[in-house]
């Protein structure tokens, strides 16, 4: 999967926080609000656009696997969140 | 998910309005906040910046400022320094009777800003009705003063039933001064109570409006409508009611509401000077009954994925019951005999019930 040899950082205008679910992104555009259900797999530390996201998961994989499907929809949440103008890769 | 994660409480509100001040050079009939003097013991500069700091530090996005009219407060423009450099953005509703041309080129260097005017009518006969003799001249003067500086912002309109015929007008106002179009919801609260014969949109105003709405997808509702969004809009904000589960709202004595339309005592979360905004939001009995509350009445309408039974503060103000259905809800205004009789009887007696 292409995604996860990328880094992320927030867009312009985007700000995030951690909560129980997850992820929720604020965009000031709009405002908007962006809810990424993904639990602890990723922080608001990732995207500071610093760490792969395989690299990432690899390092929480140590303490528990994550499943094929788990990274699927992550990775389909971050094109999302890349579509829609919330993040980009660097 | 939204519901779920919203129902079980964020760490933190999305958004917080804060009346900064009870001031107010103008008195218009429906202000929800009943403004004019100062409150006595407003918050001081120092607190308010203590505040900013506490919202920044719980990562609340977004502050949305109003009052009273916000600009009359010497410190104002400071703390909005300060609370941008906080890393908030911020929303400002202003009546826009203090702008002139140095106060917008200040504002444009504010990046995080974003400006509400508010204008009722798109003439001065209906404007001025509403928010006083010659403000509609004054109010056009400010957006151009902000069009011409480059100052994001919308025109921020009440629906009433004066202007619901001037809402195409309004529409191309907006655009000619580079911004958008916001209507927001009449509520009976503050003197909205007294005017609301006068100025509450009658019911082929409200169903016509809903259509409206749905053809107009770039005018803004600040998710005021949630009770009536079509399908169509569904996807373009919050469709339900965000009081406790995304916002609260800050008083200028630092009280904590749920949302600025239930700042009555029986909904007081608590007083910022006493506990944090973080204690509060995480521990209010008052915010938690909110978040769970269930408008039973309404779950087994077909449109209760739509709006989970509708403002509740819009219910509290009409019958004093805050588990009544919104009677402005695109159902219950077609079937309102079938079930107000019983609400308006609770409203006779004196009875209120909150939870």
């Amino acid at each position: 999967m292409n995604v996860l040899r990328k880094k992320y950082q927030l867009a312009p205008g985007t700000q995030v926080r951690e909560e129980e679910f997850g992820l929720l992104f604020y965009h000031r555009g709009g405002p908007r609000l962006f809810w990424v259900s993904c639990g602890r797999l990723l922080e608001g530390r990732f995207f500071m656009g610093e760490i792969p996201l395989e690299r990432w998961l690899r390092e929480r994989a140590s303490q528990t696997p994550v499943p094929e499907s788990r990274l699927l929809s992550l990775a389909k949440a971050l094109d999302q969140l890349k579509e829609k103008g919330v993040i980009v890769d660097c | 998910m939204i519901a779920k994660a919203a129902r079980q409480g964020l760490s933190a509100p999305v958004n917080v309005t804060w009346e900064i001040t009870s001031r107010c050079n103008l008195s218009c009939c429906h202000c929800l906040s009943d403004a004019g003097v100062a409150s006595p013991g407003e918050l001081s500069s120092q607190e308010c910046r203590q505040i900013v700091d506490q919202l920044a530090a719980i990562k609340v996005f977004q502050v949305n400022i109003g009052g009273g009219e916000p600009f009359l407060r010497e410190d104002f423009l400071d703390l909005l320094g300060y609370v941008h450099c906080k890393g908030l953005v911020t929303c400002v509703s202003t009546n826009g009777t203090l702008m002139d041309n140095g106060l917008a080129r200040r504002l444009s260097t504010f990046e995080m800003l974003y400006l509400q005017v508010s204008l009722d009518g798109a003439t001065p006969e209906v404007n001025d009705q509403i928010r006083g003799e010659g403000t509609y001249a004054i109010i056009l003067e400010a957006l151009a003063f902000l069009a011409r500086h480059g100052v994001p912002f919308s025109i921020n309109t009440v629906l009433t039933r004066l202007n619901f015929s001037q809402l195409d007008t309004l529409r191309k106002m907006a655009r000619e001064y580079g911004a958008e179009l916001r209507v927001s919801r009449f509520r009976p609260s503050g003197r909205g109570k007294e005017s609301k014969e006068s100025l509450a949109p009658e019911k082929d105003q409200l169903e016509a409006f809903a259509d409206w709405l749905a053809a107009h997808d770039l005018v803004r509702t600040g998710d005021s409508f949630f009770c009536l969004t079509s399908e169509a809009r569904r996807r373009k904000g919050l469709d339900m009611c965000g009081a406790a589960k995304m916002t609260c709202c800050l008083s200028p004595i630092g009280e904590v509401y749920p949302c600025a339309f239930l700042q009555e005592k029986p909904f007081l979360v608590g007083r910022i000077r006493e506990k944090t905004l973080k204690d509060l939001w995480d521990h209010s009995p008052v915010l938690n009954q909110l978040r769970n509350l269930q408008v039973k009445s309404c779950e087994t309408c077909s449109r209760f994925e739509n709006c989970r039974g509708g403002c509740p503060a819009v219910a509290y103000h009409s019958y004093h019951d805050i588990l009544a259905p919104d009677p402005e809800c695109l159902v219950n205004l077609r079937n309102r005999e079938g079930w107000e009789s019983s609400f308006a009887k609770r409203m006779e007696s004196g009875a209120v019930r909150i939870s």
